[in-house]
């Protein structure tokens, strides 16, 4: 058993610092891991949920950068709508939200205030609302006076029609290149008087027949107004929808395709135009690729964030 | 447009998609079509950029007839001739195939993107675009030319502006210069025929996507 220092030299008493060495002071470092949830309504939730009927769910693959001076950290949504960051300085930072084809409107908060008190991490939601730039709604108006077996004096288009354009990217879409657009048309000539309007007659996809006359410009994947400008002067509308449900823009395109081909088989080939606008024709077309595709012309929010609603019209 | 098919393009200009092999042989193949269908070119031929209608037979939209002045911003158009009767007995539906060029690329030492479009009162609607299409001799030297000479079939280079996609967008801001290599072509083509009570008869079409091959269609 040591006896203490029986038998041993003592140390000395006085230790003397290397001159050498730097002067350190300690100070405790504020920092933490965080989260930034990015959600927006989800719609076709079970009623009864928060925010009357809307639920919210994660939108992957935003880019979610925080920046304080000249600091920034910058992160991707997950799955889960969730960006994760790990030891920011406390601080107060500036939030910006990117995501290819798309525009983002923040609706929550736009600061971002960072402190240490939680050791387990922090988590900020963020409320969106998005507008895919990458599909384009086009609308000519039906002058619904002489739409039926007539034309104007001028002699210009009574019936108008609504087709949606699909672009690549968002420089395709500013340079109005489409690679695909898609109405519903009655199938070329079978249209053989005006009572057929009412009862129906068989419908096509963008017009297009293989087999027999198609309208000038049809194809499988491009409508005859395919290449109409939204600068034409008689649309009554042109716009990019707005999106919900935290889609990517892949996966909206890919429903839209998947939607404009099986339409023809759940309205078994029919096109037709009821008086009082209903029936399957390009305008119901449209609204219906738009509400399968969680596509809209307005998303609005209300009070408090509360009221979201929806429009495809 | 001079008749050159010009294959390669000068360093600097981004490919087109198309089959540029293909597109030749197509040509050759509607280059000997236009003798035997295309009427003779001359004021009875008309432009326009919007029909209308379910019938087998379109209506042309009178507001859209415009000479070939009047479709330098379009991205196709179509062109038709009617009969005595008035009827349409002819039409083409023309494409413009449209890929990036860099605006880099220098034309006459030149950069494409150092030169101005003209425009008035802030609308760029009222902007002159710029033609450039390759010498004659085939080489790959390009020229300005007026926007008229581009008339026809052919390949040139248009240099224009976009309008930004919206005022508080990521593309807001002035208007956009963009330079971009446009193949014009006709896609397809119909001939209507009449019976002598004046009901239609008889369609002929050729489209590009079968090779021009004639298909006949009787209501």
């Amino acid at each position: 058993m040591d006896g203490g220092n029986a038998g041993g030299a003592r140390p000395s008493a006085r230790y003397d610092a290397p001159q050498d060495l730097p002067q350190v002071d300690v100070v405790a470092r504020c920092e933490t891991d965080l989260t930034i949830l990015v959600e927006e309504p989800e719609v076709g939730a079970p009623r009864g949920n928060r925010n009357q009927g809307f639920d919210w769910i994660g939108v992957k693959g935003v880019e979610v950068s925080i920046r304080q001076g000249s600091t920034t950290f910058t992160a991707t949504t997950d799955a889960q709508g969730k960006a994760r960051y790990s030891a920011v300085p406390c601080g107060l930072y500036v939030v910006t939200l990117r995501q290819a084809e798309f525009r983002i409107e923040n609706k929550g908060d736009t600061n971002l205030k960072v402190n240490g008190s939680s050791k387990s991490g922090r988590e900020k939601e963020l409320r969106i609302r998005r507008q895919l730039r990458t599909v384009e709604m086009f609308r000519l108006p039906t002058q619904y006076m002489v739409a039926v077996g007539a034309k104007d004096a001028t002699g210009d288009d009574p019936y108008g029609h609504h087709w949606t354009k699909i672009y690549a990217s968002e420089a395709d879409a500013s340079r109005e290149r489409p690679m695909e657009s898609y109405g519903w048309w009655p199938a070329a000539g079978a249209l053989t008087s005006d009572w057929d309007t009412f009862t129906g007659v068989r419908g096509a996809l963008n017009g297009y027949s293989p087999s027999g006359p198609s309208y000038a410009g049809a194809s499988p994947t491009t409508d005859p107004y395919h290449t109409k400008s939204r600068t034409y002067a008689s649309l009554e509308d042109v716009f990019f929808p707005w999106v919900t449900n935290g889609k990517t823009a892949a996966e909206y395109k890919s429903i839209l395709r998947t939607k404009a081909q099986s339409f023809a088989r759940d309205v078994s080939n029919t096109w037709s135009w009821r008086t009082d606008g209903g029936g399957w024709h390009c305008k119901t077309f449209q609204a219906y690729l738009m509400r399968e595709a969680f596509l809209w012309k307005h998303v609005g929010v209300g009070i408090g964030q509360f009221g979201w609603s929806t429009s495809t019209s | 447009m001079t008749g050159s098919r010009r294959t390669v393009i000068v360093g600097g200009l981004a490919m087109s998609g198309l089959n540029l092999l293909g597109i030749t042989a197509s040509r050759a193949t509607e280059r000997a079509l236009d003798n035997l269908t295309e009427p003779a070119r001359g004021r009875d031929l008309f432009y326009f950029t919007h029909w209308w209608g379910y019938q087998l037979v379109p209506n042309i939209a009178a507001s859209s007839i415009t000479d070939y002045e009047g479709l330098a911003l379009e991205y196709g158009f179509f062109r038709g001739r009617r009969d005595a009767a008035g009827r349409l007995a002819y039409m083409e539906s023309w494409t413009r195939d449209r890929t990036d060029v860099d605006l880099a690329t220098e034309i006459d030492g030149q950069p494409l993107g150092d030169r101005k479009i003209d425009y008035r009162d802030n609308d760029i609607a009222t902007q002159q675009v710029r033609t450039f299409v390759a010498s004659k001799s085939g080489s790959e030297d390009w020229r300005e030319v007026p926007y008229a000479e581009t008339e026809g079939q052919g390949r040139f280079i248009l240099l224009r502006l976009y309008a930004p996609l919206d005022d508080d967008g990521p593309d807001s801001g002035r208007p956009a210069l963009s330079a971009e290599l446009v193949d014009q072509y006709i896609s397809e083509k119909a001939h209507y025929s009449y019976a002598a009570d004046g009901t239609l008869s008889k369609i002929v079409s050729y489209r590009r996507d079968n090779g021009f091959t004639p298909v006949e269609f009787v209501p």
